[in-house]
């Protein structure tokens, strides 16, 4: 590892190394706030710093790429990590979780996701993954007065251990069959290769995809998501539903752009996952009654979708799969967001009892949520719709009639929950009480989360022109 | 290969066959009269109160997690130093950085108070 | 005709056989010294108490472990209904077998040279011998853990649960120390450990050998202290402080299966003196370059390296007092550990300036 390598780190390095020293400031001086503070500009630090330096070389020690497609990732989640703190920053000085922790973690985990997404090698897939990880599971049960984010942490703990377990013998079985643990070299092999390998080498990509699939919970592998989103506080939730899935796809689209078709002996079953998911996380969402578990499941058919994009893998598709990580990203941080900006002494709103008529109590919020809902929901002029149509776009152009169908199918049937939550906000009810006001930094993520919807469902060109230039 | 692990496995056979035929020979030929007091748990000669299947400090459970993050550090640095002349200047200045990042998380630990038996 | 090193290739059948000669005189070694080790305790700790210690079997006690050894060998066995039966059966060779196979890799005396052979006076010369010594050390603790917790009695487990936490604090501090050895013999095999040891002082003094512990003497300091606490020896003899946990991990155990816990405690003082011996004391060589000196055989100067090593383990538990466990806790993770990793920084920058 040379100078230059060091310097095309530069981003992870910031964040990790910063994230350390806050961890160690958060050991001497218990005041949270300089902390929080330290970790936001450290996060926005990052996030310049992969912006305007230019790497000189494209790959850092043969492990991750330093290219455009890389250092978009890089930006975008620097730049969650920053939301996230935000979002948590008066949360966990009300629930009296340690702020050197949380902040050094949230930092940790957008390094662990900025690696994943630039990962070129298998071995550098594995410790980014592990990265992330290892921090999702202390941050989810960070409140330790509460049961249920124990048993999310737990169950996030377990089922995270065994998706590790299948990618591990998924690399140790590609290795095997191809000989090469580089990521387009793997794949050229094991295409050349007709023998007895060929299938140790498929076996080994279903591992992976099974462990993708736990980590992004496609159907079957889904059944975690609700829990561990109810359980996990708010801010925490915000960042895994966005930054640990988005960053696991933006990782699937970087390889296959890269290496090429892998998946033609897998794309029917990629087109199985696909589908389940999306029927899964739909139908799902319908029986529920409480805002967080809803958004679980309506994050599992927004995976589903977006393994549709996947799936074409043409660069229509890529585009579009990366325009939709966006977009998934900044309105399902939003979401949650504003979850937490309302929680107070009791906990977080999150049966419909507690939020109905809520939006006659706190209108600007409640009337964010909605924009949020709707975005992801997909109506017409919100960002959610120019990504779901660009990915059904892509989905025809590459004949998948039949997942499209599904597909929009899905789409209805999410309309028909998240309108409910919005006319439940808006039901007149004398009952319901007031929350809290919120800080000026949740009010912070929220406008420019709302913004950012708005500004990208009018002109989506400007996103896509990006993506369509970065893309490898 | 086999030349340097075939002793070792000879004498963990003999090892483990006196071990147990020792223990095997004795209960042969000692003597058998149990009862019911005797084969309780002592208790300094108290009936037994409850089981001792119960929950201990999490103290314990702290220590063993950092012994095995810093064991596995440790050992990383044995092949270090098995090379270290060779390495030079150069193994030592990454050595260092290693045992830097080391000594973070264990200056951590320690002010954390996770190494503290009060 | 140059002689050869004998291997399994070249001559299976003489192999085989060297192999077993070797492995049942370790092996008798080890038992007869464990035996008369019980023996020289209770002697040299009586003496120094001003009693006699065993006087009454044989001249002055001699025949004191054989009788110990019977005694134990006839005595009723006890399994406690509550216990967990395997694990409670199988913890006592859990814990004696490491401790006896872990002999394998010390060197006892230069190669020998019969007939067209050079025989290596040693079980087995592995190129990581140090590190399968701290793998078999390490394996020890399961079978204390697995007595402790099998006997279902509260003493037990906690005598357990206390040995356990102990001896991977100080086997830590233990690995830490060596790696300073291992920075100036580049190799991690016993044997080569030993020849290094015979150059002259620091490249200088012909006469002194370039024993590690001129070197290293804070490696050795901390390598006999962090022993001491894994064989739990005291003053680190907090898992079986008879007088508060009457015996600790053993109470439920009588009969042969005490003795065996006996017999491994002694195995391991054994141990940990050939492999402090070996590493920091020359091994099998002479004290000084000095032809009368080198003309007595290695293993004499081995085992006198070994016994004197043991003396003053005994001479410890004679004087010292038992320490507290927090007391014993935080010097084995803020003192001990500090300064092992110290000592492997000086010894790297030390090397590095030479160079």
């Amino acid at each position: 590892m040379s100078l230059s390598d060091l310097l095309a780190m530069l981003p992870i390095l910031i964040l990790a190394f910063g994230a350390t020293a806050i961890l160690m400031a958060g050991a001497w001086y218990r005041e949270p706030l300089p902390l929080l503070a330290g970790g936001i500009v450290t996060a926005l630090l990052g996030a310049l710093s992969a912006g305007l330096v230019t790497p000189p070389v494209p790959e850092i020690a043969g492990l991750f790429s330093a290219g455009g497609y890389a250092r978009f990732y890089t930006i975008l989640w620097s730049l969650l990590a920053a939301a996230g703190l935000m979002t948590g920053s008066r949360y966990i000085i009300e629930k009296r979780i340690g702020a050197g922790e949380y902040v050094s973690l949230v930092l940790y985990a957008a390094a662990g996701m900025a690696l994943l997404s630039s990962a070129t090698h298998l071995v550098g897939l594995f410790i980014a993954l592990e990265t992330f990880t290892l921090a999702f599971y202390i941050l989810i049960a960070s409140n330790r007065n509460c049961a249920l984010a124990a048993e999310a942490g737990l169950k996030y703990l377990l089922l995270g251990a065994v998706a590790t377990g299948f990618m591990a013998f998924g690399i140790a079985l590609i290795y095997a069959a191809s000989g090469s643990l580089v990521l387009p070299d793997a794949v050229m092999r094991l295409k050349a290769e007709t023998g007895e390998l060929q299938a140790w080498g498929l076996l080994g990509w279903g591992m992976i995809l099974i462990a993708v699939g736990f980590k992004i919970s496609l159907a079957p592998f889904h059944l975690w998501t609700p829990d561990v989103y109810q359980g996990a506080p708010a801010p925490v939730t915000g960042l895994l539903a966005t930054g640990s899935k988005g960053a696991v796809v933006a990782a699937l689209v970087g390889l296959l752009a890269m290496s090429g078709p892998v998946w033609n002996d897998l794309t029917d079953l990629v087109w199985l996952l696909a589908a389940l998911t999306m029927l899964a996380g739909a139908f799902g969402a319908l029986g529920q009654s409480n805002l967080k578990r809803l958004l679980a499941y309506s994050s599992v058919t927004h995976m589903g979708t977006l393994l549709v994009g996947v799936l074409c893998q043409t660069s229509e598709g890529f585009a579009a799969t990366t325009f939709y990580v966006v977009v998934y990203v900044v309105t399902s941080l939003g979401a949650f967001a504003v979850i937490a900006s309302l929680a107070d002494g009791r906990g977080e709103p999150m049966t419909f009892d507690q939020w109905r008529g809520l939006g006659y109590r706190h209108p600007v919020r409640c009337g964010v949520l909605v924009l949020l809902l709707l975005s992801l929901a997909g109506l017409p002029a919100t960002a959610g719709f120019m990504a779901k149509f660009a990915v059904f776009h892509a989905a025809l152009q590459s004949g998948y009639i039949g997942l499209l169908m599904i597909g929009i199918l899905a789409s209805v049937i999410s309309f028909a929950f998240y309108l409910r939550v919005t006319m439940l906000l808006f039901q007149p009810d004398e009952k319901a009480s007031s929350w809290h006001q919120g800080s000026v930094f949740e009010h912070t993520v929220l406008a420019v989360c709302s913004s950012a919807v708005l500004v990208l469902g009018l002109f989506p060109g400007l996103l896509f022109g990006l993506i369509r230039q970065i893309l490898p | 290969m086999l030349d340097s692990y075939l002793p070792i496995l000879t004498l963990i056979i003999i090892a483990v066959g006196f071990s147990f035929g020792a223990a095997i020979l004795s209960r042969l030929v000692g003597e058998k009269k149990p009862s019911t007091v005797k084969l309780a748990p002592y208790e300094c000669g108290m009936p037994p109160v409850g089981s001792a299947r119960e929950r201990f400090s999490i103290k314990f459970y702290i220590i063993a997690m950092l012994f095995i993050v810093f064991d596995i550090e440790v050992v990383f640095m044995y092949p270090w130093a098995v090379m270290f002349k060779s390495l030079g200047l150069f193994g030592f200045i990454e050595m260092g950085v290693f045992i830097l990042i080391l000594l973070v998380g264990y200056a951590y630990v320690w002010k954390k108070g996770a190494l503290e038996w009060e | 005709m140059t002689p050869e090193m004998l291997s399994l290739s070249n001559s299976p059948g003489i192999f085989i056989g060297v192999m077993l000669v070797k492995i049942l005189v370790v092996f008798m070694v080890v038992m007869l010294s464990v035996a008369y080790a019980t023996w020289w305790e209770r002697k040299i700790i009586g003496h120094m108490q001003t009693r006699l210690g065993p006087m009454r079997t044989g001249w002055h006690g001699l025949l004191q472990p054989f009788a110990d050894g019977i005694k134990l060998f006839f005595k009723e066995e006890i399994i406690p209904t509550q216990a967990t039966i395997v694990p409670f059966l199988l913890a006592p060779a859990m814990i004696l077998v490491p401790a006896l196979i872990t002999v394998a890799v010390i060197p006892f005396g230069p190669d020998l040279h019969i007939g067209n052979f050079l025989i290596p006076q040693q079980i087995t010369d592995l190129n990581v011998g140090v590190l399968y010594i701290l793998a078999f050390a390490g394996l020890g603790i399961y079978g204390i853990v697995l007595a402790g917790w099998a006997s279902n009695s509260k003493y037990s487990l906690l005598g357990g649960v206390r040995a356990s936490a102990q001896m991977i604090s100080y086997e830590l501090a233990a690995g830490l120390t060596i790696i300073a050895v291992f920075m100036l013999s580049e190799t991690l095999s016993l044997r080569e450990i030993v020849a290094l040891q015979q150059e002259p002082l620091w490249g200088i003094c012909s006469f002194v050998p370039n024993w590690y512990v001129f070197t290293q003497p804070l490696a050795f300091g901390l390598f006999i202290i962090t022993g001491l606490a894994e064989i739990n020896r005291t003053p680190f003899d907090m898992p079986e402080a008879e007088s508060e946990l009457v015996s600790g991990f053993c109470t439920e155990y009588s009969s042969m299966k005490y003795a065996l816990f006996f017999l491994a405690e002694y195995a391991n003082m054994i141990v940990i003196s050939a492999i402090t011996a070996t590493l920091f004391l020359g091994g099998w060589s002479a004290p000084l370059n000095w032809g009368l000196f080198n003309m007595i055989p290695g293993f004499v100067w081995l085992l006198a390296k070994v016994y004197f090593l043991m003396f003053c383990f005994m001479w410890l538990r004679a004087t010292f007092p038992r320490v507290r466990y927090d007391q014993l806790m935080r010097m084995g993770w803020k003192v001990l550990l500090p300064l092992a990793l110290a000592n492997v920084v000086v010894t790297g920058l030390v090397v590095v300036v030479l160079q």
